[in-house]
């Protein structure tokens, strides 16, 4: 633990190795499975012989069978899920960068208030205003219908606390020439920040598009219509909920399933890998 | 269906309006000037930007958070054909009587207790094992950790009932390939837990490894060195230069820790229905339950009110456990 500095000698640097290695092969271990078996047919009983270390019999017909178990509906589920994704996400990082850069770098009373406000959000529990929203989605119609899904994701101050936590980081310099040559809050916000924020804005977009992606409790309890199941939901349809006890199901099948419901968000990650640990790390590593 | 949405624009109006519009009058007439300097308009331009944010958490977040407080009083009820009505604190007393309330709140505890506090040890231990890696590796390292995490929970319940199944699961076939005798795993009361926590301990936190390595990666190595030159053990080198100077970082990931720990659901809801025999009743699952099976909306928000003030109160501890000697 002590020679971070220097990295330490080859047979600590070997057995730190040995250490990763285990932990990413097992962490690993579930994607992989899911994977394999999900191109293997496995019925719904089978035994270990039956699953190989590689994809015994590239059954990729396990896909069309998960459209077929679900009468067509998964293709609907998947667009769903895009939708549910993207869209709100667009309009999140737009508003939240907005918010990020007045309390980054513009001097106005109440900032520091705001800015508490946010930090202090974050212990509320989703379930504690989950109940009046549930609520509030049959008051306004909203029940059963894309609203639903959309509209609350669109803003909020979820986001807001990194986008500021990484425009403090930019100099000032820039922005006050600009507004000495006179553009507006606005212009320096469109010109100057938004294309120096790529990087904070390309992290935030994978981590609320995996969120609204993986999010399933909202969807599954706001919906009942089968046209506006998400992949979650839908896959929750099959498994079943509250019940401790596995249906019957063809696991390959199923797995297709599972690793529709994963290929976007592990796609994301891959392709906006580069700037991620620098953006993770924003927040969190000083004060 | 649309209407509600002008609540939305008047919301944005409203914060991008009123509080500069206040401010700024109150410092007009506090300097006796009439005119709107630069700094007056510069006010204005930070409500205006942050207008949305406000407008959206003050409708989908303050208002229902307020709600549920005020509600909580209430004993309004899908179920009941009773006129709801200001009940004062009965809710609250009907809770701390309730035996499943501190049965959930216990069995929630019990997972908070070993699956923060070893998450975090080990999202460090792994930080410092990845920085004695060479750069490429560090970032394979960092990428292989965090990438299960992204998996949706639906799905990560979906692998884990066919891994851990009582029949011809995965982790069955195994066993029975060493010649052990198969589990019944979810279903086994003594097992449940104990397997929940397990999966916990070994997918590790990606984002506590990532914030670690890049904590600790950042700390000087001229400390190291004149620890070194001191003569200072291992673990007084440890518990003198890397654990103070990592702090901010130890709270940000207790914190966070806590807040997600306390609000177990996914496993309860998707893979045990809090059971067998209500070994893996969570608090979430406990209020769920309340509210969509018996409708009874005053109960379950006077119990969310009383979780929320659970988490705040061990954040609080916690925060001021851990901060006692960080410099900002």
């Amino acid at each position: 633990m002590t020679r971070v500095g220097q990295r330490g000698t080859l047979v600590g640097r070997a057995g730190a190795f040995v250490i990763l290695l285990f932990f990413t092969t097992v962490s690993l271990a579930s994607l992989y499975l899911m994977v394999t078996s999900s191109l293997t047919h496995l019925g719904t009983s089978f035994e270990l012989s039956d699953l190989d270390w590689y994809p015994k019999d590239w059954a990729w017909d396990n896909f069309s069978g998960f459209f077929a178990l679900t009468r067509g509906a998964g293709f609907i589920w998947f667009r769903n899920s895009l939708i549910v994704a993207v869209v709100p996400t667009v309009f999140n990082l737009f508003f939240s960068a907005m918010a990020g850069y007045a309390l980054a770098k513009i001097d106005f009373p109440g900032r520091l208030a705001i800015f508490w406000l946010i930090i202090a959000v974050m212990a509320v529990p989703a379930f504690v205003t989950l109940i009046p929203l549930y609520q509030m989605m049959f008051r306004f119609a909203w029940f059963d219908t894309f609203f639903a899904l959309l509209i609350p994701r669109m803003a909020g101050l979820g986001a807001v606390f990194l986008f500021k936590q990484f425009m403090t980081t930019l100099p000032k310099d820039l922005m006050e020439a600009a507004r000495v040559d006179g553009a507006s809050e606005w212009s320096i916000f469109r010109r100057i920040v938004l294309p120096m924020a790529r990087p904070v804005l390309a992290v935030m977009f994978l981590l609320d598009f995996v969120a609204a992606w993986n999010d399933y409790f909202w969807p599954y309890l706001v919906t009942n219509s089968k046209d506006l199941m998400t992949m979650q939901v839908g896959l929750i349809s099959l498994m079943g909920v509250d019940q401790g006890f596995v249906l019957q199901l063809d696991y390959g099948v199923v797995m297709a399933g599972a690793v529709l419901a994963s290929l976007p968000v592990i796609a994301l990650f891959i392709a906006l890998q580069r700037h991620f640990v620098r953006g993770l790390t924003i927040g969190a590593v000083k004060g | 269906m649309v209407f509600p949405l002008w609540y939305l624009v008047g919301l944005v109006f409203f914060w991008a309006l009123v509080p500069a519009g206040v401010l700024v009058g109150v410092d007009a007439l506090r300097k006796k000037r009439r005119r709107l300097t630069l700094r007056h308009q510069q006010w204005f331009w930070a409500y205006a930007f942050l207008a949305a944010s406000l407008a959206w958490s003050s409708l989908f977040l303050f208002v229902p958070l307020a709600q549920a407080v005020v509600q909580s009083f209430t004993n309004l009820s899908l179920s009941s054909a009773a006129a709801t009505t200001w009940v004062g604190l009965r809710n609250y007393t009907n809770t701390l009587k309730d035996p499943f309330w501190w049965h959930a709140l216990f069995v929630t505890f019990v997972y908070v207790v070993f699956t923060v506090p070893a998450g975090i040890l080990m999202s460090m231990f792994l930080a410092v094992q990845i920085l004695k890696q060479p750069k490429p590796l560090q970032t394979f390292f960092k990428a292989a950790l965090y990438v299960p995490g992204v998996v949706s929970p639906v799905v990560g319940a979906a692998v884990m009932k066919w891994v851990f199944h009582s029949g011809d699961g995965f982790a069955n076939a195994l066993l029975r390939s060493v010649g052990l005798p198969p589990q019944n795993w979810f279903a086994d009361p003594a097992l449940a837990m104990p397997v929940l926590i397990a999966m916990v301990w070994l997918s590790a936190n990606g984002v506590g490894v990532i914030v670690y390595a890049a904590a600790i990666g950042n700390i000087p190595k001229t400390y190291y060195e004149v620890a070194k030159i001191d003569g200072a053990s291992p673990w007084r080198v440890f518990f003198s230069v890397t654990w103070p100077l990592v702090k901010p970082t130890t709270i940000f990931v207790t914190i966070t820790g806590l807040i997600a720990g306390f609000q177990v659901f996914a496993p309860a809801l998707l893979i045990t229905g809090g059971g067998p025999l209500k070994t893996t009743y969570f608090v979430n699952y406990h209020i769920y339950r309340t509210f969509y099976y018996e409708n009874d909306f005053g109960m379950a928000s006077t119990m969310a009110v009383l979780l929320m003030a659970v988490v705040v109160a061990v954040s609080v501890v916690n925060y001021r456990w851990l901060a006692t000697d960080v410099e900002y």
